[in-house]
């Protein structure tokens, strides 16, 4: 008779493979395999055949555990019950075999009735656990406890038939970037996250009579939710992304929604749920502005223009349809080029060119854009490599690190990867992270960074003050360059207010010795303005904008610097100089320096041209004031010094240069000349000048100066607060925060705390300062100790009760250094004091330097 | 050598043939076959050897599976003297197994005394 199950026996002993056919002969298909490895041959040649396994576990060759481990892992066999036969009766191997999956034990001597009796049940159960999984598989998703889409699909209809009188909310789901977390993290941590989703899902079964929820693919979820009030809807939102907040792993998990609001309950489920999906798609990639959206019927065609971008993305990567543009940097006191942005055109040979901004956040949200840096990476290297080849002086060229290539833990490998194939200093290859990727993750970002400097490439610091963090950022990640945008400046209502920001932004950086472009330059005005605050480099449409390779090179490679052009050029042909009509006037008359020829003989000084630039920077209005400010506007020292450069340059015949302090209609500036001889008339001499606003950096100067000063004082004594404000409950409470490490000082008034720093001469390391205060205020205080040399450098926190981005900006301008928020957490309070002594430490390091 | 008398001789020497030939459904052929099997089982000399040469991994897989064997065979005397052998090897210690693996070796003789082999 053809027995119903087959029983495979592991075993290397005759005698207990003899015993144990003899014992289950009767009821099972015998079959014998001598050791482990035998055993899975067997399992993988006919899994089905088997119904379970006996194993003993001591076996020479591959034995029973090694069995097992394979079997763990088995797709094929590894719902077979296992029984092992074992004489140990030992808890620690019981344990580890059930940790590898086994079903059951018994022991040696076998009982024949307990081995039959142990065999059946997990035969039976397993039987049953298969029928229990079949049904399971048409009804629920992979992850368990869910429905699938068509189960979902089904009872979401139901429900909607069963409540035709309640308001329904069709949503999708998604989670952000999970496909990253898969590649990063492994399938295994991708699908836990899933059941995480999955086990809040389940809870609202118990909250709302009317939810349906199921897992529809890969990361999506769908929810169908009855609500009365659209607040319903958003709240059902909230909670999910608190409960998301919670999940430990270093990623930032983001999910997005897509709701329909169903209007007609007739329509198919399916349907419905498309408009869900279509919703989600609109708010992606907005940099996570929004994370939700309702649907709208235009949206369909924002769909259809994605689609064909996701469609054609991978055969024009393949075609090479995406082609490398540079933007120069310009070198802003000199006018030189300084190296060049990288930047990706996606030239269609049938749509023409696509925007990045088209095509740029859908390969952010789906991932691509890994394989897009990579392409730009590796061109890039080319390029340069090519450049090196043929003997060129190599300006360094920046590319985008996308912050999706930041969550690839192979990031440093790939680069140095790339540096070594193409043989290219790393420092000829600039990095440039966005300032939100800093945001996130600073703990990961900042080790990459630290490794990505330590192998010597040069990392920038894109779009500086997009954030809101910016200022506190600079502290902890230690950037080498700054970039900021100009359009995100521009775009705050109040022009003087951006740039007093620029301007502070600028000098900060100067103080921490990070250099500062300026992108997105489009005015002659803002040029003006970032020249005068110190600003290093400009990149911009103003100067040039993103080009093709072909056209770079025409221009870095021919380029000699404006000031060795202008000086070549006038050698030759000093006339052109003087001639109004000569080709250089064009360039004369436009450069963005002010320059000036001079006529200079028996220590007679005398203009004869100047460029508009030169009327810009001294508000001229009239040639002849010009001429007679020579004379006026400068100051007897001032004058001395610079005709002691013009002799100078008389005496050499090339060059020299002075810095004087002058008087324009605007107020007094600091300003450079650097003298350039041209060529001899008659007794006299044609010099040309370049003359540049130095005050910024003047300024910066004396302040450098004053903290050198300072430092010396006040380097190894204990640090000192004083608090000033006229609660007393609030003085006591910073001393309790601070009273152990600092010595503490403390004054009622804006009028107490002057008369205390004036004791304390120099004394004093920093200043929490309470705004309103009777007799004087904090505003007060301000302006009075803003004005006091003694005091201008003590840095001063806020204390306030007003936590918003308005009280920012008006603390910062106020000339606040940071500001702390009633009542008060004493680990912020603690963190943003010990910030601002920080930096005004390092500062007095550098300047110690 | 009549069936019945070397169960009676084994009984004698302390084995459970009752135990045993219930694993075997009461297949006293079957119980036969096994234990003229078992005295020339390769374990003996695998064990010997790895003894010999202080291998302490191989010795104890043999000498357990030899448990094993006796235990299921109903071989009593034979099951208490490997035992002597699997626990020492168990924790590690080869050394000093010489005189258990010698009485191993008389008790297999003794057994294929019983069966006269």
């Amino acid at each position: 008779m053809k027995k119903e199950n087959t029983v495979l026996i592991v075993e290397d002993e005759k005698v207990n493979r003899l015993s144990l056919a003899k014992i289950l002969g009767d009821t099972y298909e015998i079959i014998e395999a001598e050791n482990g490895r035998e055993a899975i041959q067997i399992l993988e040649e006919d899994p089905e055949r088997i119904s379970a396994i006996i194993l003993d576990l001591v076996m020479p060759e591959f034995n029973g555990f090694q069995f097992l481990e394979v079997y763990a892992k088995s797709k094929t066999f590894g719902m077979i019950p296992v029984v092992i036969v074992t004489i140990e009766g030992d808890l620690e191997t019981e344990k580890k075999c059930l940790q590898l999956g086994a079903w059951d034990f018994v022991g040696k001597p076998y009982d024949a009735s307990i081995i039959q009796l142990r065999l059946k049940n997990v035969i039976d159960r397993s039987e049953n656990q298969v029928s229990k999984e079949l049904r399971r598989r048409t009804q629920f998703s992979e992850l368990g406890n869910i429905y699938n889409m068509s189960m979902f699909y089904y009872v979401t209809r139901e429900m909607l038939d069963r409540h035709p009188d309640k308001k329904f909310a069709l949503i999708h789901m998604d989670i952000e970037k999970f496909r990253l977390i898969n590649a990063f993290f492994g399938r295994k941590e991708g699908n836990e996250l899933l059941k995480y989703v999955a086990k809040y899902l389940n809870k609202l079964d118990y909250m709302n009579e009317a939810v349906s929820f199921g897992h529809m693919s890969a990361d999506v979820f769908g929810v169908c939710l009855s609500y009365e009030k659209i607040e319903d809807i958003i709240n059902f939102m909230h909670g999910m992304n608190t409960y998301m907040a919670e999940y430990p792993l270093e990623f930032d998990l983001s999910v997005v929604y897509g709701i329909y609001l169903i209007e007609d309950s007739t329509y198919h489920v399916s349907e419905m749920y498309e408009y869900a999906n279509q919703a989600s798609k609109s708010c992606k990639g907005e940099f996570n502005i929004k994370n939700y959206a309702f649907y709208d019927s235009k949206m369909g065609d924002d769909i259809v223009k994605e689609q064909r971008i996701v469609n054609n993305m991978r055969s024009a990567l393949a075609e090479e349809e995406f082609v490398i543009y540079l933007q120069p940097k310009y070198e802003l006191q000199s006018d030189t080029i300084a190296g060049a942005e990288v930047l990706v055109r996606w030239i269609d040979p049938k749509a023409g060119m696509i925007s990045p901004g088209d095509f740029i956040p859908i390969f952010e949200r789906n991932g691509f854009i890994i394989k897009l840096d990579l392409y730009v990476w590796e061109k890039s290297c080319q390029l340069l490599r090519k450049w090196l080849d043929e003997g060129h002086r190599v300006l360094p060229i920046s590319v985008n690190i996308s912050r999706v290539s930041l969550y690839n833990p192979r990031l440093v490998e790939v680069l140095c990867g790339l540096m070594d194939k193409y043989n290219i200093p790393p420092e000829l290859f600039q990095l440039e992270l966005t300032e939100s990727a800093y945001t996130t993750n600073q703990s990961s970002i900042r080790s990459i960074m630290t490794n990505l400097q330590e192998k010597g490439f040069v990392v920038m610091m894109d779009d500086f003050g997009s954030g809101y963090s910016s200022l506190n950022i600079l502290k902890d990640i230690k950037v080498d360059v700054l970039k900021i945008d100009m359009r995100f400046l521009s775009d705050t209502e109040e022009d003087a207010r951006s740039e007093n920001i620029l301007a502070a932004v600028v000098r900060m950086a100067k103080w921490l010795n990070l250099p500062v472009v300026a992108e997105g330059v489009e005015r002659k005005e803002q040029v003006l303005f970032l020249k005068g605050i110190g600003c290093e480099y400009v990149q911009g449409y103003y100067f040039a904008r993103p080009m093709p390779v072909a056209e770079y090179e025409d221009l870095a490679f021919s380029e000699t610097t404006v000031e060795h052009s202008g000086i070549d050029v006038q050698k030759k042909e000093s006339e052109d100089i003087l001639n109004q009509n000569s080709q250089l006037e064009l360039l004369f008359s436009n450069m963005q320096q002010a320059v000036a020829v001079y006529e200079y003989g028996d220590g007679k000084l005398d203009l004869l041209r100047v460029n508009d630039a030169y009327f810009d920077l001294f508000s001229f209005e009239d040639v002849n004031d010009i001429q007679r400010s020579l004379d006026v506007d400068l100051a007897d020292d001032a004058k001395a010094i610079l005709r002691a450069a013009f002799e100078q340059v008389v005496e050499n015949e090339d060059a020299s240069e002075c810095e004087v302090l002058r008087k324009t209609t605007k107020g007094e500036i600091w300003i450079s000349v650097k003298l350039k001889y041209i060529s001899p008339v008659g007794s006299r001499h044609i010099i040309y000048g370049y003359i540049n606003d130095i005050t910024a950096r003047k300024e910066i100067d004396a302040e450098l100066q004053k903290y050198r000063n300072a430092l010396t004082m006040v380097e190894s004594r204990e640090e000192t607060i004083l608090i000033v404000d006229d609660q007393e409950v609030n003085r006591v409470s910073l001393q309790c925060i601070f009273g152990e490490k600092y010595r503490i000082l403390e004054a009622e008034n804006g009028r107490q705390a002057l008369d205390v720093l004036s004791e304390e001469a120099g004394n004093v390391d920093i200043i929490l300062l309470d705004l309103q205060m009777p007799e004087m205020s904090g505003a007060e205080f301000l302006a009075h100790k803003k004005t006091t040399p003694d005091l201008s450098e003590i840095p001063v926190v806020i204390i306030t009760a007003d936590d918003t981005t308005e009280q920012q900006i008006d603390t910062m301008r106020m000339g606040a250094d940071e500001y702390i928020v009633k009542p008060f957490i004493p680990e912020i309070v603690t963190r943003r004091v010990e910030n601002v002594l920080d930096s005004y430490r390092s500062i007095r390091r550098m300047s110690k330097k | 050598m009549d069936m019945e008398e070397v169960f009676k001789k084994l009984e004698e020497w302390g084995c459970d043939v009752e135990g045993a030939l219930e694993r075997f459904l009461d297949d006293k052929d079957l119980y036969m076959t096994c234990l003229e099997t078992v005295i020339t089982d390769r374990n003996f000399d695998k064990l010997g050897v790895a003894l010999a040469e202080r291998n302490v991994l191989e010795a104890f897989d043999s000498a357990h599976t030899l448990k094993g064997v006796f235990a299921n065979l109903g071989l009593t005397p034979m099951f208490s003297i490997v035992e002597t052998i699997v626990e020492p090897l168990r924790g590690g210690l080869v050394y000093n197994l010489d005189e258990n693996y010698k009485e191993l070796l008389a008790s297999n003789e003794q057994l294929k005394g019983i069966l006269g082999k």
